[in-house]
């Protein structure tokens, strides 16, 4: 199997457009208190003539991948055709159309036929390849929190498996009015501020984005003379014992399935967001599975917010760690966090990362972990 | 119903209604509304009719009747007309 | 690509819950009989031009015992279908609670628990819920159906859901068959799984994708899809495997292909580009020359440009052995599953190649002229001995996902 390589990064978040824009925020520890992607021009990711009538969720994957191209230097024809590939993930997708939509039929009786495309969730696929012209192999995957994760596994899959030459592969979810009023009803999100890995913590803070990769294997990269990231190692992941609906209360066998993946890590780039199920279990599992190995731990969800594919986030903030030797720190958190892990706060810590690993826990019991080291 | 509150409308409900990147006052009267006119496509006619029948309570029945209603802005402001009897 | 001493995969246990009955004995019994389960729609109101839809009768045996009943009164109908068909191509494959529960699990579907999600919202709007009530909008997520089968059925190993349109689980089933040739494990379960739901229904039906008469796939009259609900379940197994446990081998999986059109949110490729280089590719990772496949079991949706795009991917690529294969679609009797059809067509495929008996379309009077040369097979129960078949699935957005099967012993 190739080393798959990752030379491109393409981020939209709260914390603004573009990956110097992620990096640089992530780093001086800014928050967007509102969780939304800033406002950008449409027209400048989408070009065909379906432009116009793109969701938020499949416009936000578009640009990403635009980024992500453009990032790793590469003209949109080097990566289109039947060599290339595409794997997104969302988690819910184009909620806000779906309710627009639902809203209509029930009102009025019609149904907008200009908007069903939009609703299925393959749309950001679908417009993304015509966008791209990408015709090789693609997937849209879906895996509740790990939605990201998962996608980028795929994609690691693809190119490993020679399927494709190259392949965008991340994920996208939309911030939406209708989800987040359904959460704070439920008392699920924060009152105040998100604190990843805090007991003190008192849910997420809603947020929403896209985070894209460009995956080649690393002797191409290396030979095209490509700027190298890091490699992306996509283990096939594992389930435990759960509710359908919800988070698994015994960390055991998470930290049985995580502990291979944990014997050289430097940094592990947590997926917690404040949420207390989730961050106790993502925390039991990482003190039970490190065994005493003092590894760093940090969450980009104290300043991106929370949305499904946000794992996609999570990987590309490893890759700029592995790269650069930073690891950001997690905002919110107090100086005594969850399992006695050992967080970055505050102040970002310069250190050699040569393997960082993203766990990608789900409800349901799903896991999509992936490792992201240095080149060899 | 005065035609120019009449024209205005259905700019406003084509420009709105099919998400055009053009303010409803700068949508030509003459130009072909599908086709090269303002680049709409047979999605975009199914959505139309339904918000034109809903909007003004007229009703295009078949294909025949949409090709002759939707031949241009004018056009369509006149099919409403008569429908309406006004 | 496969290579001498690649894993070769084969089908140890099905499952299915359709229009025709609750498991794959109904089924196979409707597919010989020519029976269409396309009825009147009564699952919901819907005041557009067409109302009839492939349902499944709502006494499908569900909750198990090992789903707790409070999540298993939050699960959708969707998740109960999967949980269902999954259980019985479980038993089929005679898997026990240690070979489930390191097998790998893919799921493909479209809208999953959107019927119970549109039913929170609509009481929400209407006031009658004075709250969104979340146990039900929990289903809205597309994984739920995979979280359920999993846990279920005690399987954890490698989970994944794919949704693709029309072409999910074909997608999933792929996947499946990847894990399998990479080693990570022996056993693997690909689920195909969607209900009927208003947005679809009315979504298709704005589209004026919808035949107000039962579907007829290939018939010079045909307008249109007809939508169903269901979901199937294949057991994916490394033959070695299956052989050192004396398992019953229903088919082989050969190969796989995946394409991207790359040109349109709802339309197909005219020329099927896409289409045509998902079935190439197919064939080319199964080793298998066109002149070998002996079936093929057609997306066959019934839309006009379907159909004819669909003809013409066939022309492409068989060229002169095209009028000697017979060629059905499974939508006429089940209607259009969108996520579930993949998975269901395989399964419809499997029993093809085992019972060497071909599927029919039905609804199928006067073929559209330009195919007279075509073997649009009509007639139910039909014998013949079948090697080697092909099922495609092609996706709203231009997702094209094309299966090589064979019968157990072909190599």
């Amino acid at each position: 199997m190739p080393a798959v390589a990752i030379t491109g990064l393409g981020v939209l978040s709260a914390l603004g457009h573009g990956v110097e824009a992620f990096w640089a925020n992530l780093l001086e520890g800014r928050r967007n208190a509102d969780g939304a992607v800033p406002p950008f021009e449409r027209r400048a990711f989408a070009r065909s003539p379906f432009g116009r009538r793109i969701d938020r969720t499949s416009l936000l994957a578009l640009a990403a991948c635009r980024l992500a191209l453009a990032d790793a230097g590469l003209a949109p024809e080097a990566a289109s055709g039947d060599r290339a590939g595409l794997c997104l993930g969302t988690a819910l997708g184009n909620l806000g159309e779906t309710a627009g939509f639902l809203d209509r039929l029930f009102a009025r009786g019609t149904a907008n036929p200009l908007v069903f495309p939009n609703l299925v969730l393959n749309a950001p696929l679908a417009y993304a390849t015509i966008e791209l012209g990408i015709t090789g192999p693609t997937a849209m995957v879906t895996e509740q929190e790990a939605s990201g994760e998962a996608a980028i596994a795929h994609g690691v899959d693809l190119v490993a498996a020679e399927r494709a030459a190259v392949c965008l592969a991340g994920g996208a979810d939309e911030l939406d009015r209708t989800l987040a009023a359904v959460l704070a009803e439920g008392r699920l999100l924060t009152r105040t501020v998100p604190r990843p890995l805090d007991p003190a913590a008192d849910g997420p803070a809603l947020g929403e984005g896209a985070a894209v990769a460009v995956l080649e294997p690393l002797a191409a990269a290396r030979a095209r003379g490509a700027r190298v990231y890091a490699c992306v190692r996509a283990h096939p992941g594992f389930a435990v014992p759960a509710p359908v609906h919800g988070w698994a209360g015994d960390a055991r066998p998470v930290a049985v399935g995580l502990r291979p993946l944990l014997r050289e890590v430097d940094v592990v780039f947590a997926g917690a967001s404040g949420s207390p199920p989730r961050d106790a279990l993502e925390a039991d599992a990482l003190a039970l599975a490190l065994e005493g190995r003092p590894a760093l731990v940090t969450a980009v969800r104290g300043a991106t917010g929370d949305f499904g594919a946000a794992g996609a986030l999570d990987v590309a903030a490893a890759a700029l760690a592995v790269a650069s030797g930073v690891v950001p720190p997690t905002l919110g958190t107090g100086p005594r966090p969850r399992a006695g892990l050992a967080v970055v706060r505050e102040a970002p810590r310069r250190t050699a990362v040569r393997c960082a690993v993203v766990p990608g826990l789900a409800r349901g019991g799903a896991c999509r972990p992936l490792v992201i080291e240095a080149a060899a | 119903m005065d035609r120019d509150v009449l024209r205005a409308e259905v700019k406003a409900l084509l420009a709105e209604g099919l998400r055009l990147e053009l303010a409803p006052a700068d949508i030509p009267d003459d130009s072909p509304i599908f086709g090269d006119g303002l680049g709409l496509d047979s999605i975009d006619a199914l959505e139309l009719v339904v918000l034109v029948e809903e909007r003004f309570q007229v009703s295009i029945p078949d294909e025949e009747i949409g090709k002759r209603a939707f031949a241009s802005v004018a056009a369509l402001v006149e099919f409403i007309a008569a429908e309406r009897g006004t | 690509m496969p290579t001498s001493g690649a894993r070769e995969v084969a089908i140890t246990g099905l499952g299915a819950v359709t229009a025709l009955g609750p498991d794959v004995r109904t089924l196979a019994a409707g597919l010989i009989e020519g029976r269409c389960a396309i009825g009147p729609l009564t699952l919901f109101s819907h005041a557009g031009r067409c109302r009839i839809a492939a349902e499944v009768p709502e006494a499908i045996a569900m909750p198990l015992a090992t789903i707790a009943p409070a999540t298993a009164r939050r699960l959708s109908r969707a998740d109960r279908f999967a949980v269902a068909a999954s259980a019985e191509a479980c038993r089929d494959a005679g898997l026990d609670e240690a070979l489930r529960r390191g097998a790998a699990l893919a799921v493909g579907a479209t809208t999953g628990g959107m019927r119970e999600t549109e039913e929170a919202y609509r009481r929400r709007r209407a006031g009658e819920d004075r709250r969104f009530r979340l146990g039900r909008m929990l289903g809205t997520a597309l994984s739920t159906s995979a979280a359920a089968v999993s846990q279920a059925l005690g399987i954890f190993g490698p989970r994944a859901t794919f949704s693709t349109a029309c072409s999910s689980s074909a997608l999933a089933i792929a996947a499946a068959v990847e894990t399998i040739r990479a080693g990570r494990t022996p056993l693997a379960l690909a689920v195909g799984t969607d209900q009927l739901c208003r947005l679809t229904y009315a979504g298709f039906d704005a589209l004026q994708a919808l035949d107000p008469e039962p579907c007829r796939p290939f018939d010079g009259r045909r307008r249109g899809l007809s939508l169903g609900e269901g979901a199937a379940a294949l057991v994916l197994e490394d033959a070695a495997h299956a052989r050192a446990r004396g398992a019953r081998v229903h088919a082989l999986v050969l190969g796989h292909g995946t394409a991207t059109d790359a040109h349109h949110p709802t339309a197909p490729h005219p020329a099927g580009a896409g289409a045509v280089a998902a079935l190439r590719a197919a064939l080319a990772d199964a080793g298998v020359s066109p002149e070998r496949i002996d079936y093929v079991n057609a997306h066959g949706s019934g839309t006009p440009q379907n159909d004819a795009v669909e003809v013409a991917v066939l022309r492409t690529v068989l060229g002169r052995r095209l009028p000697w294969v017979p060629v059905s679609s499974t939508k006429s009797q089940l209607g259009h599953t969108l996520g579930a059809a993949g998975a269901i067509e395989a399964v419809v495929t499997v029993r093809a190649l085992a019972d060497g008996i071909v599927p029919p379309t039905v609804n199928l009077r006067a073929p559209d002229p330009a195919w007279a040369d075509l073997d649009l097979a009509t007639t139910p129960g039909r014998r013949a001995a079948l090697e080697v078949a092909v099922t495609s699935s092609y996706g709203f957005g231009g997702h094209n996902v094309t299966l090589v099967l064979a019968r157990a012993g072909v190599r």
